[in-house]
């Protein structure tokens, strides 16, 4: 397989194939939730049932890895097509069956669908409101196929630009479509595409940013393990609209399969023609290699990102000459995220103004955001942009837990916001988030419920940021460091009157003063729950925590009215200080009860609180 | 496995042009190899790339991903993901501490084991997790933490 | 993490060719008229027309490195650090002074202080700028404020023997493994640089002490008075050995003494 012109990638596409009589096949999902579940005992199990039924010489009937279904929650997922089926919690002892009965008879498997009556992923609430755009490819393809990746459009973008569009051509309808960098702020892309194609200078640079540091983040990682080749297309199609000749994919320490699975897209389209040198014989070269992470968050901020490239300590600079003009080994650099790289081949192929269309005013496109915490079904889930937040809590996201009351939820990672439950309906977008005080980062969504302690929540991504801070400037070193001191003690019981005040000050003064994006944004999540959840922080002074979180700040009490006597909280209880008769309302003996908030947890019915401290 | 050998050393330099940006590369080549990184092997990196040790050693220290001293052979590696925290991750921090007397970043004495905190595995349906040599455990709780070892 | 949510004062919306460097950019600081070639730094703007900027982690000998924050100054209603910041527009409009200023710089001054509260110059803005280090970190006060001049200096005399290491509030400058840099010439720029005193040296006729490294000094032939250590004069590849005063005197008598001069 190589191809000597765009004509030639045409060409193969429209060639009958191989994978054209596939007439049945189990898609295993090779997402990161399912690879923690087990999914790849599971496909061994699949794989040796299949050879003991004797469809090892039938290739019609198949069983593949692909990437990230999305339903994190009820993995290991196996998808079937062409029925269209998803089925859940898959495991290695339901292979025989699958084998049997869904693969070789097309037949349903009631247990394992969410609704017998619509088995199907599009009808499955999860998916329904979704729109998938980016990760349309996950469930279709293998991953490091390239021949699965041609066959699903793939290459297109690419064929028609060399073949027929100008360098000029391409960057303009990315500025056209209107994408905004999908990593952090939202940074309109075509204006970096354009000043960076007329900066001057021979040698310039292309880089994917996939150093997904956020905690509770992972749609780069499913992008770059799932679909690499929209990667690699997107980042050489950017290299020919602003005239690079090599480019970088800086991947997150944290993700070795994703370095691999890159790393073999590399090296099969270099192969085939479709990087390297004299790209489609159009005379274009473009060289891409995978530059592996140290492990530092702050690398995810852009000059620190190439700092590491260069070999030095991630440290980012002042920006006040851009990247565009001077970036890596000063040259003028093309730096996105990986998400926005893979929404470009779908722009030049389809035109921007298909692009336009979808999304809200100002905000083109989808989104890939990460719904975890403390919520029914977590995962991955694509959605216009401008959606509501409460469609993707409520619907997607299934709303709160059994027993359970959502609270807030919180936004772009460890320097996003805390947004309450009036909030809920404002649209997920560049524009609204940042203005309620929050902000889309790289699409992190955290559902947190009445178990959440919105103190703690601020201590936790203080802690977290005082961690990842480079020390680079006085402000975010030491600034940090005194702002989870003050967090420290409210959350310890050693709060004073006029912390939260003061807090308030700190966190201004140091969104004013810090160096970078992280700093300038690390007081983003104290100041949103200040925001927000002023009344939390008044009560740490006090040295009450509503939520049962903050362990001795509070006294666990059963609402007898509530309570249904299922025993869940005696038996969670480490002091064995809860007792009562079944179905009798319980009574906690304060005496011996070290106020650690098991019982709340446990409860499934609201009915331990936590109270004040008498 | 975690003695310093020279020609071991001497394959992983050679493993790459001498050139200032393989020095990232070249260290997490060297901690894959001896699970740390020496002092003989920072040194000899300076030299192979024409760096100043002072550089050298700065980098060695910013990143999380390498260590001045041997890494334990077994690795529990709890995460403190956001939707690990909400669901319960410090406590299952805590019994791990207990259960194996050490703190996050610590390893034993004797070397077998090394307790570390990972930002997030990307599995937080499955919160809270951990992982033992990198094979991940879902759904923990204090007990179930601790029986993992 | 997220990245560029802050977009910078110098985000043009336009793409325009750069501009000559002969060329001049004017605008207001503090409401003076101030015209200076393009690419200039707010900071020397500034200075050029006798507006004194605090600042800390400058030096003039150094590459500017923007980490203190204690030289921000108000452009166009957002903060910038005016040692570094370039001017590349003209109508730009700088506020020295601003109440945003004064808060940032106070921040800025108790975090500074909280590292060195005994030093001077610190103590005298503070008095300004109604700040006052932060008893809660009373326990980090070791006299280093973390700005680097000392590793920029070494670095500018192409030694590099120190550096920063390690993240937050653990940074510390320091040789390779906190142990004395085997690479030190011992030549004091670290020192003389520091602007809180933090490094400390001694120095006697025939040696001198820094950074637990001793060294032997060289003593000029001519009056006996230390020129520099040895290593530092190697690695100068310093021919002869006199002491400035004696090697300014030696040309000057060569100079009158000497075949070429005519009067």
């Amino acid at each position: 397989m190589f191809f000597a012109n765009p004509q030639s990638l045409t060409d193969f596409v429209k060639s009958p194939k191989n994978d054209a009589k596939i007439a049945r096949r189990l898609w295993v999902c090779g997402g990161p939730g399912c690879l923690a579940a087990g999914s790849a005992a599971l496909l061994t199990a699949l794989e040796n049932a299949a050879k003991a039924a004797g469809l090892s010489e039938k290739p019609e009937l198949r069983t593949d890895m692909t990437g990230c279904l999305g339903l994190c929650e009820r993995g290991p997922l196996v998808g079937v097509e062409p029925e269209g089926h998803l089925y859940e919690k898959v495991v290695p002892a339901d292979a025989e069956e699958l084998i049997e009965r869904t693969l070789k008879k097309g037949e349903l498997i009631e247990r394992l669908v969410n609704d017998p009556k619509n088995p199907g992923r599009q009808e499955h609430p999860f998916y329904k409101p979704q729109t998938s755009l980016i990760m349309r490819r996950m469930g279709r393809i293998r991953p490091d196929s390239l021949e699965d990746y041609l066959s699903a459009d793939g290459y297109k973008a690419l064929a028609l630009a060399l073949g027929e569009l100008s360098p000029e051509e391409v960057s303009r309808r990315v500025e056209a479509s209107g994408l905004r960098g999908r990593g952090g702020g939202g940074f309109p892309a075509g204006l970096k595409w354009s000043s960076c194609r007329l900066a001057p200078g021979e040698i310039k640079y292309v880089i994917a940013n996939g150093d997904e540091g956020d905690p509770g983040a992972f749609m780069n990682r499913s992008l770059m393990e799932g679909d690499p080749f929209a990667v690699v297309e997107g980042l050489t199609l950017g290299a020919y609209a602003v005239g690079a000749r090599s480019g970088f994919i800086y991947v997150r320490h944290e993700y070795p399969l994703s370095v691999e699975r890159l790393e073999r897209a590399i090296a099969q389209a270099e192969k085939c023609g479709l990087l390297g040198r004299n790209i489609l014989g159009s005379g274009f070269d473009f060289h891409l290699e995978t530059v592996e992470g140290g492990g530092a968050f702050v690398c995810g901020e852009s000059t620190a990102l190439m700092a590491s490239i260069e070999g030095r300590e991630g440290q980012p600079r002042v920006k006040y000459v851009r990247s565009v003009e001077r970036g890596l080994w000063d040259c003028p650099t093309l730096l996105q995220n990986v998400e926005s790289w893979a929404n470009v081949p779908l722009i030049v192929e389809k035109g921007p103004d298909w692009f336009a269309s979808l999304g809200a005013k100002n905000n083109s496109g989808t989104k890939v955001f990460s719904l975890v915490g403390q919520v029914r079904r977590s995962g991955l889930a694509e959605m216009p942009l401008g959606s509501p937040i409460r469609v993707l809590v409520q619907d997607v996201g299934g709303g709160a837990r059994p027993g359970r009351t959502i609270k807030a939820v919180q936004t772009g990672g460890p320097s996003g916001g805390c947004l309450p439950l009036s909030e809920l309906d404002l649209p997920l977008d560049f524009d609204h988030l940042p203005a309620a005080g929050a902000i889309m980062g790289s699409g992190g969504l955290i559902v947190m419920d009445d178990l959440s302690c919105m103190v703690d929540v601020a201590r936790y991504f203080t802690n977290f940021l005082k961690g990842e801070s480079c020390g680079k400037c006085a402000p975010c070193r030491e600034g940090l460091g005194l702002i989870l001191r003050i967090l420290e003690g409210l959350c310890r019981g050693q709060g004073h009157p006029g912390d939260g005040q003061e807090l308030q000050s700190l966190g201004r003064s140091l969104s004013l003063t810090a160096l970078c994006g992280l700093g300038q944004s690390a007081a983003n999540p104290l100041l949103s729950t200040l925001r927000y959840f002023a009344e939390e922080y008044q009560e740490h002074e006090e040295g009450f925590c509503r939520s049962g979180r903050c362990q001795g700040l509070f006294h666990p009490a059963i609402d007898p009215d509530v309570c249904t006597g299922c025993g869940a909280c005696a038996k969670a209880c480490p002091s064995s200080v809860i007792s009562g008769g079944k179905k009798e309302p319980h009574v906690v003996d304060l005496d011996g009860c070290i106020s650690c908030g098991a019982c709340l947890a446990a409860c499934r019915f609201g009915a331990a609180k936590a109270v004040r401290k008498k | 496995m975690s003695t310093f050998d020279e020609q071991d050393l001497e394959q992983i330099l050679r493993s790459r042009p001498a050139e200032p940006r393989q020095l990232l590369p070249l260290l997490q080549d060297i901690q894959a190899r001896f699970r740390h990184l020496p002092k003989e092997a920072l040194l000899a990196t300076a030299e192979r790339l024409s760096l100043p040790p002072a550089r050298v050693f700065a980098a060695a220290c910013f990143y999380r991903a390498f260590s001045l001293t041997p890494k334990g052979e077994r690795l529990v590696a709890v995460c403190q993901g956001t939707a690990c925290h909400l669901r319960g991750g410090q406590a299952v921090t805590e019994s791990l501490e207990k259960r194996l007397g050490l703190k996050i970043g610590q390893t034993s004495a004797d070397g077998r084991y090394g307790l570390e905190s990972v930002n997030c595995l990307g599995a937080c349906a499955l919160a809270p997790v951990a992982t033992v040599d990198g094979v991940v455990h879902g759904h923990l709780t204090p007990d179930a933490a601790a029986e993992l070892i | 993490m997220t990245k560029q949510q802050f977009i910078h004062v110098d985000a043009d919306a336009t793409v325009k060719p750069m501009p000559q460097t002969s060329d001049l950019v004017s605008g207001t600081i503090d409401g003076r008229e101030v015209a200076v070639p393009w690419g200039t730094t707010l900071l020397e703007a500034a200075a050029s027309i006798g507006t004194v900027i605090p600042t800390l982690c400058h030096h003039p000998a150094l590459p500017p490195d923007g980490n203190c924050r204690l030289c921000l100054v108000e452009v166009d209603s957002r903060l910038a650090a005016s040692c570094l910041f370039p001017l590349r527009r003209s109508g730009f409009s700088v506020s020295t002074e601003s109440p945003k200023v004064f808060e940032a710089r106070a921040f800025v001054l108790k975090l500074l202080l909280s590292r060195a509260p005994n030093d001077e110059y610190l103590k005298e803005l503070a008095v300004k700028y109604e700040a006052a280090p932060d008893p809660r970190l009373g326990d980090l006060a070791d006299g280093c404020v973390r700005c680097g001049r000392c590793v920029r200096a070494c670095q500018a005399t192409g030694t590099e023997a120190i550096s920063l290491v390690g993240r937050s509030q653990e940074r510390q400058v320091t040789g390779p493994f906190f142990e004395p840099p085997a690479q030190c010439v011992g030549c004091l720029a670290c020192a003389k640089v520091c602007p809180t005193g933090y490094i400390v040296f001694s120095e006697e006729r025939t040696s001198r002490s820094i950074w637990g490294r001793d060294f032997e000094m060289v003593l000029c032939p001519i009056c006996g008075e230390p020129v520099g250590s040895l290593q530092e004069l190697a690695r100068a590849g310093a021919a002869e050995e006199l002491c400035p005063a004696c090697r300014r005197r030696a040309m000057a008598s060569a100079l009158v003494s000497g075949p070429g001069l005519s009067l």
